[in-house]
């Protein structure tokens, strides 16, 4: 069995104009490398969007603890929001769509 | 940057914006006798190349922002004339009736934009209600993704089905409708209800569907909508138009009640 993660934090991308969601998942031991990304972000913004078709991105850190979520508009993914998200879009893997019709056959 | 007049730049998606923006322009002004967005001329700006491999196109509150797209999953979002319509529909939206980004004005905001970026494609083409393919977004995906556009106006749900982005999710019938607090509240998910509702409006009356449908949603968007509305206080408000401009004894009427019981929506029994 393997230890459980001391790191699993995702971040799914979901809107635009093609309303399309895309997730990406990283698991990682490293917790003192992804502590300080996480503890710089601003985790009690609650930042506005404006206009329409712009990406909604959902940050989620299941650990290290606390666990902590954050629902920002695409405008609102700079700085330190943006450095964790493009880490884990780097250093994860995609996260596969659901087979919520099972009208294909399962593969990978 | 072309501004109006210029000759071709040579840049292919700033060449296929300025296209875009003149179609779109053209059918709110001959169609509608709208004078651009705001009903007052204001110039239609648009952004291309923005950011690095980026898979999107969206509306800024001032003008259209267009992406080049990853080359894995999108190419270049000028490609879609109906996209192009789409995006400027919500200057429109924001200065008509300001319907909220959010829920099922959400998603009345955004299938107000497919319903006009159809129109702009299928008046650009000359196409009628029958011939036009009701796609949004055609030929945005490279030959990578399973998948023919963003999304079906006809047919909610099918327009691709892939193994990296999954099934197209959009219900085609409230009974359907997705709860959910991504996508603004799913506003890219549920839009495909009023979507469908607009195509058997339009394959009902049959013809040019900016000519009928296309008027009565354009009345129905453009007068007194509450920012607020829901689908049945939508669905309520086309029949008014519809009533109001082909009389409360009309095919035309016929067609718009027909349509919403279609996708599950009840218009109100004081409606025309
Ligand atoms: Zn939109």
């Amino acid at each position: 069995m393997a230890e459980p993660a001391e790191v699993r934090i995702q971040v799914t991308r979901s809107g635009g104009v093609a309303g399309i969601r895309r997730g990406w998942c990283v698991e990682s031991q490293e917790a003192d490398a992804w502590e300080p990304l996480v503890a710089a972000c601003p985790w009690d913004a609650e930042p506005e969007s404006v206009g329409a078709d712009r990406f909604v991105w959902l940050i989620e850190v299941a650990a290290p603890p606390p666990v902590r979520t954050a629902r920002l508009p695409e405008g609102a993914v700079h700085g330190p929001w943006r450095e964790l998200v493009e880490r884990v879009r780097e250093q994860g893997e995609p996260v596969r769509p659901a087979r919520r019709h099972g009208r294909r056959s399962e593969h990978g | 940057m072309r501004r109006e007049g210029q000759p071709p730049s040579g840049d292919v998606a700033a060449d296929e914006a300025y296209e875009g923006l003149g179609s779109t322009f053209d059918l709110y002004s001959e169609v509608f006798a709208r004078n651009s967005i705001d009903g007052a001329g204001l110039p239609l700006r648009a952004t291309v190349h923005y950011g690095h491999l980026y898979d999107n196109a969206f509306w800024d509150g001032e003008r259209m922002v267009c992406g080049d797209g990853d080359g894995e999953v999108f190419g270049r979002f000028t490609r879609s004339l109906s996209v192009i319509g789409h995006e400027l529909t919500h200057g429109v939206t924001q200065f008509a009736s300001g319907l909220v980004y959010r829920g099922q004005s959400g998603a009345l905001n955004e299938s107000v934009s497919d319903v006009f970026g159809a129109l702009v494609e299928q008046y650009a083409a000359g196409q009628t209600s029958d011939q036009a393919t009701w796609l949004i977004g055609a030929g945005l995906f490279t030959p990578e993704v399973q998948g023919e556009a963003l999304r079906s106006m006809r047919h909610p749900g099918m327009a691709y089905d892939d193994d990296v982005l999954g099934r197209d999710p959009q219900p085609a019938h409230f009974d359907d409708y997705i709860q959910t607090d991504e996508d603004d509240g799913g506003v890219h998910l549920n839009s495909g209800i009023p979507n469908r509702a607009f195509v058997l409006v339009a394959d009902a009356l049959g013809g040019h569907a900016w000519e009928r449908a296309g008027r009565i949603w354009y009345d129905a968007m453009t007068t007194r909508l509450p920012a607020d509305v829901d689908f049945a206080g939508f669905a309520l408000a086309t029949a008014h138009a519809a009533s109001a401009r082909y009389g409360e004894v009309s095919a035309e009427l016929d067609a718009v009640r027909a349509g919403w019981h279609g996708v599950g929506v009840t218009i109100d029994g004081r409606a025309g």
